[in-house]
């Protein structure tokens, strides 16, 4: 009889199970549930780093990846560098023009609406905070950060305002989480509205001074004046340049070198930071260090480098002349790293002060005002050249003056190509070689015509595949 | 839980019953008076028993009111015998059907005669000696509907196992396996001993899977591993040594003299004055050579089973060491099995089976770069030294006395690099179980099973100070980086299964079985790097800094009940249903359980309908028809989550995934028809089967629009179906004491085909290059740009554009599908043909796979004009266009390489390969008597020695290169033709000795 009882014991035993739900209940370990995410300005201040994290994507400031960066893929697009011949030829087919739906900017547009919809899960939370100065500031990055990330899109993506009609083609403007959103394409008016409304919007509530690596009021007022500037809107780049400058200053030629190490920060209004640990070396799309030498993707082409003079600072920090493989080149050596730490580790540039004096001058000089044009310009040449001595340029020459100095000074900052797309210019590339003297083998490709359809990028075919409300651009 | 576990202790402690005792004895033998060996003699309903010996005699304690004897032989009628007041009993068996032997199932075991399921078996027997280390590799070719690749030629390295087709585009295509009841992970595979298999049975159909549910869809393995016995008692020593080579790559590389022509007719090297070029030339290297090297291997195996009336034991430990063929690629592993069990008393059996294993490989960087050996072989020049070279041609040294390494036009000396940046892993593994099965009431039976697993894997990669990679990717100011991973797998499964037999009539067999499972999974990772290592040492305590620490732990639970019902009626019609609720984790509260269930038929056409015929010895039909399930391979896809990370040092948090609280199940239907036959006395036997499959609610990420911020979520995309049939046929011409042969063939046929998909008409999955998803083709595509010729005007490539017109500059547009060609096979089997004389046997066994098409990735990057000249070509590439009207297959160099889109390397994948061949032989029983041993025996065997395709390389294909998968299992196998470790030929040679 025993041995039946056990049995049966074991049987009910086992039934007994039936209902095991709990056991079934599992979370992740290294994440939460997103609607507990959001409770008081600790959780808040948590999220926005959270967006300049995706400031820091793949496609964004911080690639090594093969996509194209918004960074300086349109360097690559550029008239300022050549392929190295001995390099790995990364990233040749942007270099090429050859872009298309299927070999394109896919990450930056991923990166960029994930920047997006960090900063608007904020917003759609942000009244569980308690109004006053923490909410308006956390309000004010996350609208600044949504309107800087359309911004980045919309002048990769769509013509400059300055070229186009406000009815032409902008980029979907994203303002909710919804996950099953398949926006078609806001007008080009109607994108920069948004933009500036946000940005506006946010110059007004956002603190003066949020550390390193953060919007802050000047931050948000340096972008204006490059967004009014790429919309051809000289009066308010000036306003908005004006805002911009308190509290930083230029690097004088001796820490011009400590500027692109970061040992300094007066110079540079908006960073993304980058530490070793995030394994993010974006120096590498420029070179690599071997013990061979320095061995770039892309080096300097010849005619620009030509253009920087003997005493100009920008020449010995911005450039080496070594050999790789026996060979001279011109390396690009802007982003090879910090003194110590990892190679080609350090931090994304997103703003400097010198970019806001540059579009101020431009702005200046546009509207006539030759002389404040002039002093503004000379503000940023007394620290570049050794003796300067203004050139008292006006009118036209001026005008060559600021641009020239623009060229020089924002070199592989990602600002060159659109600067030739704002003013409707083509891309020239010159006949020289990828070797230091200017020989070597000289670009494929040479011209991309003013207004060529190559000037917007291509919406990659993921998107275009997965929203059938998208329209690609004029000529892919 | 904890209450579950009490009552497995109170089963435990309850262990003290005895009961009344006789001896029941006799022999067994067969018509004409002749002992059989090892033949079971088993109480009828119970596990008590035991099995005869050298004489046919047995002896066991029985409880008194035993009644029914059971004793069954292979090839023989299972004999019944009324033992009521009787202890000793003369069993005579009748030579039966061939194939009554056991077949394991689903938590129990059937007669091969009442099967109504679909299973293939292969004996650990026919497997032992290969030199391959990973058990899933070894059934290649050995049974119908199951397709193996493996994913590289790396000693080790896990293969690709699809039953019946793929089943499923996200979610796992791998069988799910199971040894000795344990489920164990896919990196468990390699860990398992070979020569401790008795049996692998593959679950292929419906109404053998569904009773694993929810992770059966993709079929389900069965490793049974060997216990001992009162009769089944030996010491056992194997050993084996071999070596092996690369199999051939089917090109032909430039030398050195051809290349430096070629690389001055295409303008990148100036003409060079015959002096300058005699200095050129005068050094160089095989890069083959030097980065390749003959492979070895050895194999040490020692057994010992036996046992008692009451108690098994079987206990083994083995050593496999192998040098691959590359310099630095070793693979070696250590095990230690011990299977175990007891009859504690007449109603009380407790088992338990024990696996420990230790692995260790020196990994090689297996990359599309020169940082792989595989692709630097391909790539340097054989001009170009591997060291620095004076005037002299002697190696220069720098100032440690180190060789200079030759940076090469690659930037990077691959030779320097397998020295300076080693990679090593290590594996330790744990599995088994503990059982006890209890037989309180006749005929009833309840047996609890815990499972266990637990595998560790570390990893440590140095790149050494000053080391060339070092100086790309390292801070000159902590020179050195090292990284320290690695992973803890952590499983517990605990099953309960009851059954009841029960016998009406004498003809009626009616069983019944019902079960619980639970499966707890727990994955922990972790690394470490630092930077800044003296003096050669890599232990992170020694770190100049820390540079980066993270730990990850997930974990997922299953838990199941299940129920089956069988009928068999008077040995010729078997009748099977099966049930099976899953629960998982997987999923959200409103999808988290499925049911799945199947039910099937046999009948003997033969033995039923004719039982006088003398024609066929077995002629039964089979029919199934069910269902199974498959997980997502997300373990959170259910639920949106917040994730975290840092930026400048400082936390920050954001939305990680977008949720899909309404996921369901992948499920799968399929039904299957089979055939048996046996005829001529069994000398002919086969069978038959036809399958469809279709899986419905495909789990694949479903692509969303980006300006989400996401690129997928987790989501039921389509259906699938995979239709197919099977047939083998073996026939034994001659068995005869002294002289038997055998031949036997095994084809495989399946299409799978793409029925819906939901959302949208085509998906360009990621886990594939150039093949695509669309509705009413068959899977993974290949979508391409269709080539056509070299212009003998120009020399450009000239493509069909979406129109049908020749062009030299295609669009993504004018990809067409290409409808019929896909990567995956269309038929694939092995045959073999086996002969023996006395004690010598030859084994030969074949494989054979087709209707695939690859893409020759290789053959493009090694005749790729000016954008590969630097690098080393085939000389195929000599033959570029070089004037109007030169007709060729190469076009002009400086002709853009093709986006790997066009079909111009689209091969075929047909193949036939001598897979294994063995010759045995085995000491006469006198001559081994005599030595006091009961068997020695000797064999050669090799491996892979002739191969018949007319693809350019190897056919068989698995990976590109092994670390373009982000995971191994979700790369689509045999699609591109690329640059990962080499498929070898093996020969080895070894001898068992059986004391």
């Amino acid at each position: 009889m025993k041995k039946i009882i056990i049995a049966l014991f074991a049987i009910v035993g086992m039934f007994t199970f039936y209902s095991c739900d709990k056991e079934l209940e599992l979370f992740p370990q290294d994440a939460t549930a997103t609607e507990l995410g959001f409770n008081n300005i600790k959780d808040f201040t948590d999220a926005v780093k959270g967006i300049y994290s995706g400031f820091r994507r793949s496609g964004y400031y911080g690639a090594t990846s093969a996509a194209a960066t918004i960074y300086y893929g349109p360097d690559l697009m550029s008239d300022d560098v050549i392929i190295n011949s001995n390099g790995r030829r990364s990233r040749e087919s942007i270099y090429d023009w050859r872009h298309d739906e299927d070999n394109s900017t896919e990450t930056f547009w991923l990166s960029a609406y994930k920047v997006i919809q960090r900063s608007n899960l904020i917003l759609e939370n942000i009244d569980k905070l308690e109004d006053g100065p923490d909410k308006d500031n956390v309000r004010g990055e996350a609208l600044a950060a949504r309107g800087i990330a359309h911004f980045d899109l919309a002048k990769f993506y769509a013509p400059s305002p300055a070229q186009a009609g406000n009815s032409e083609l902008g980029i979907p403007y994203v303002t909710s989480t919804a996950s099953d959103a398949r926006p078609s394409r806001n007008t080009l008016g109607e994108t920069y509205s948004m933009i500036l409304n946000d940005l506006n919007t946010a110059k007004g509530v956002i603190n003066a001074d949020n550390g390193v690596g953060r919007l802050n009021k000047a931050a948000v007022s340096a972008i204006l004046s490059r967004i009014y500037l790429f919309m051809g809107d000289n009066g308010n780049v000036i306003t908005a340049a004006n805002d911009a400058t308190a509290g930083y200053s230029l690097a004088s030629r001796d820490e011009f070198d400590d500027l692109w190490r970061d040992e300094i920060e007066s110079p540079v209004i908006w960073k993304i930071k980058i530490v070793d640990a995030d394994n993010i070396n974006i120096g590498v799309a420029w070179l690599q260090e071997s013990p061979d030498g320095i061995r770039s993707e892309y080096n300097v082409d010849y005619s620009l480098f030509q253009l920087y003079q003997d005493n100009d600072i920008r020449k010995d920090v911005y450039f080496e002349t070594s050999a790789f493989a026996g060979i001279d080149y011109n390396h690009i050596v802007k982003y090879r790293g910090r003194a110590t730490g990892n190679a080609n580790v350090v931090d994304a540039k997103a703003i400097r002060l010198a970019e806001v004096l540059l579009n101020k001058a431009e702005a200046q000089s546009e509207t006539g005002d030759d002389s404040g044009a002039l002093a503004t310009l000379d503000i940023l040449r007394a620290a570049r050249y050794e003796g300067f001595t203004s050139g008292g340029e006006t009118g036209d020459a001026l005008k060559d003056a600021i641009a020239l100095e623009r060229r020089l000074e924002l070199a592989f900052e990602g600002n060159r190509f659109f600067d030739l797309k704002r003013k409707g210019l083509p891309v020239t590339r010159s006949d020289f070689g990828d070797q230091a003297d200017g020989s070597g083998e000289p670009a494929e490709f040479k011209v991309l015509d003013a207004g060529d359809h190559r000037f917007n990028m291509a919406i990659g075919l993921s998107e275009i595949n997965a929203n059938e409300n998208i329209q690609q651009n004029a000529g892919y | 839980m904890k209450r579950g576990l009490l009552f497995l202790a109170m089963f435990v402690c309850a262990v003290v019953s005895t009961y009344a005792q006789r001896t029941i004895s006799g022999t067994i033998t067969d018509n004409e008076g002749i002992p059989l060996i090892g033949a079971n003699v088993l109480i009828k309903g119970t596990t008590i028993g035991t099995i005869s010996d050298f004489d046919g005699a047995f002896s066991f304690e029985a409880s008194e009111d035993a009644t029914t004897l059971v004793a069954t032989y292979t090839g023989y009628e299972t004999k019944e015998v009324d033992i009521t007041g009787i202890s000793v009993v003369n069993i005579v068996m009748a030579e039966g059907t061939l194939l009554d032997e056991i077949v394991v199932t689903g938590y129990g075991t059937t007669k091969k005669s009442d099967l109504v399921e679909s299973i293939s078996t292969v004996k650990g027997s026919d497997i032992v000696g290969i030199p391959i280390a990973s058990v899933d590799n070894l059934l290649q070719g050995r049974s119908t509907g199951v397709e193996v690749t493996a994913i590289n030629g790396k000693p080790g390295q896990n293969g690709y196992i699809r039953i019946r087709g793929l089943t499923s585009i996200n979610g796992n295509n791998d069988p799910l396996f199971i040894v000795d009841g344990v489920p164990v992970p896919k990196s468990v595979y390699a860990a398992i001993n070979p020569n401790d298999v008795e049996e692998f049975s593959v679950l292929k159909d419906a109404a053998a899977t569904s009773i694993y549910g929810a992770r059966a869809s993709a079929g389900v393995v069965l490793v049974s591993t060997k216990t001992g016995g009162a009769n089944n008692s030996y010491v056992e020593y194997s050993g084996q040594f071999g070596t092996m080579e690369a199999v051939d790559d089917g090109f032909t590389l430039m030398n050195a003299s051809q290349k430096l022509n070629y690389e001055t007719a295409l303008g990148i090297r100036q003409p060079m004055t015959a002096e300058q070029r005699a200095d050129f030339l005068e050094y160089g290297t095989n890069w083959e050579d030097v980065l390749l090297r003959r492979g070895q291997l050895q194999n040490h195996n020692l057994a010992f089973s036996g046992g008692t009336e009451k108690s098994s034991y079987y206990l083994s430990v083995s050593r496999f060491d192998q040098q691959g063929i590359s310099v630095g690629s070793d693979f070696d592993r250590t095990t230690a099995k011990f299977n175990g069990s007891l009859q504690v008393n007449d109603w009380i059996k407790v088992s338990n089976s024990l696996s420990i294993g230790r692995r260790n490989d020196n990994e090689l960087r297996d990359r599309y770069n020169a940082q792989s050996p595989f692709v630097g072989m391909y790539l340097y020049n054989d001009y170009e030294t591997v060291y620095n070279l004076d005037d002299n041609g002697e190696i220069q040294y720098d100032d440690f006395g180190d060789p200079i390494y030759n940076f090469t036009h690659q930037g990077f000396n691959i030779v320097e690099a397998q020295r300076n940046n080693p990679e090593s892993n290590e594996w330790t593994d744990a599995y088994g179980n503990l059982s006890i099965r209890m037989t309180p009431i006749k005929n009833f039976s309840f047996t609890s099973t815990v499972g266990y697993t637990y595998n560790s894997f570390k990893r440590e990669y140095f790149i050494k100070p000053n080391s060339i990679l070092d100086g790309y990717v390292g801070d000159s100011n902590a020179p050195g980086i090292k990284t320290d991973g690695g992973n803890d797998t952590d499983r517990y499964n605990w099953s309960n299964v009851a059954t009841y037999d029960l016998n009406v009539a004498d003809k009626h067999n009616i069983g019944f079985l019902a079960g619980t499972e639970f499966l707890r999974d727990q994955y922990e990772t972790y690394s470490v790097s630092g930077k800044g290592f003296p003096i050669g040492l890599s232990i992170q305590s020694v770190a100049a800094e820390i540079t980066g620490g993270s730990t990850t732990r997930t974990d997922f639970a299953l838990f199941s009940t299940f129920g089956q019902l069988s009928y068999t009626f008077d040995n010729n019609l078997s009748v099977k249903g099966t049930v099976r609720r899953d629960g998982s984790s997987r999923f959200g509260a409103d999808n988290r359980y499925g049911v799945f269930y199947s039910v099937g038929a046999g009948y003997d056409l033969a033995r039923g309908l004719m039982p006088q015929n003398t024609f066929f010895d077995q002629l039964k039909l089979r029919a199934s028809y069910g269902t199974t399930g498959n997980e997502p391979t997300g373990l959170y896809s259910a639920i949106g989550v917040l994730q975290f990370s840092s930026y400048n040092d400082q936390t920050a948090s954001f939305q990680g995934n977008v949720s899909n609280p309404g996921l369901r199940w992948e499920n799968q239907q399929s039904y299957s028809v089979g055939l048996d036959f046996g005829i001529f006395k069994n000398k002919l036997t086969g069978s038959f089967e036809l399958y469809n499959k279709t899986s419905q609610g495909l789990l694949f990420p479903n692509q969303l629009s980006r300006t989400t911020g996401f690129s997928d979520t987790e989501d039921n995309i389509g259906d699938l179906t995979n239709a197919g049939y099977e047939a083998e046929l073996y026939y034994t011409p001659i068995r005869q004491k002294d002289f038997n042969l055998e031949f036997g063939i095994r084809f495989s046929h399946n299409k799978t085909v793409i029925d819906k998909l939901n959302s949208r008409e085509e998906i360009a999955p990621g886990n594939a290059f150039s093949s695509v998803l669309k509705e009413g083709e068959i899977a993974y595509v290949f979508k391409l740009v269709e080539f056509s010729r070299v212009d003998p005007e120009t020399g450009d490539l000239l493509y069909f554009d979406a129109e049908g017109n020749e062009t030299a500059n295609p669009a993504a547009s004018d990809a067409k599908i290409l409808e019929g060609k896909s990567a995956l096979p269309k038929f694939w089997g092995g045959f073999d043909i086996n002969a023996g004389y006395k004690g010598l046997q030859l084994m030969t066994t074949f494989s054979y796979k087709g209707g695939n098409y690859i893409y020759n990735q290789r053959r493009l990057d090694l005749a790729s004009g000016l954008d590969g000249a630097r690098s080393q070509q085939d000389v195929e590439a000599l033959d570029y266009w070089k004037q109007p009207g030169d007709i060729t297959d190469i076009p002009r160099p400086d002709v853009p390489v093709e986006p790997s889109s066009s079909t111009r390397f689209l091969e075929k994948g047909d193949y036939i390969r001598l897979r294994n061949v063995r010759l045995s032989y085995s000491l006469p029983s006198k001559v081994a008597n005599a030595m006091r041993m009961k068997d020695v025996s000797f064999f050669v065997s090799g491996s892979n020695l002739a191969t018949f395709t007319n693809f350019k390389g190897d056919p068989e294909v698995g990976v590109f290169v092994e670390e373009s998968a982000s995971d191994v299992g979700g790369q689509l196998p045999g699609e591109f033709a690329g640059f990962s470790y080499p498929n070898t030929v093996s020969y080895t040679g070894g001898l068992t000795v059986r004391f």
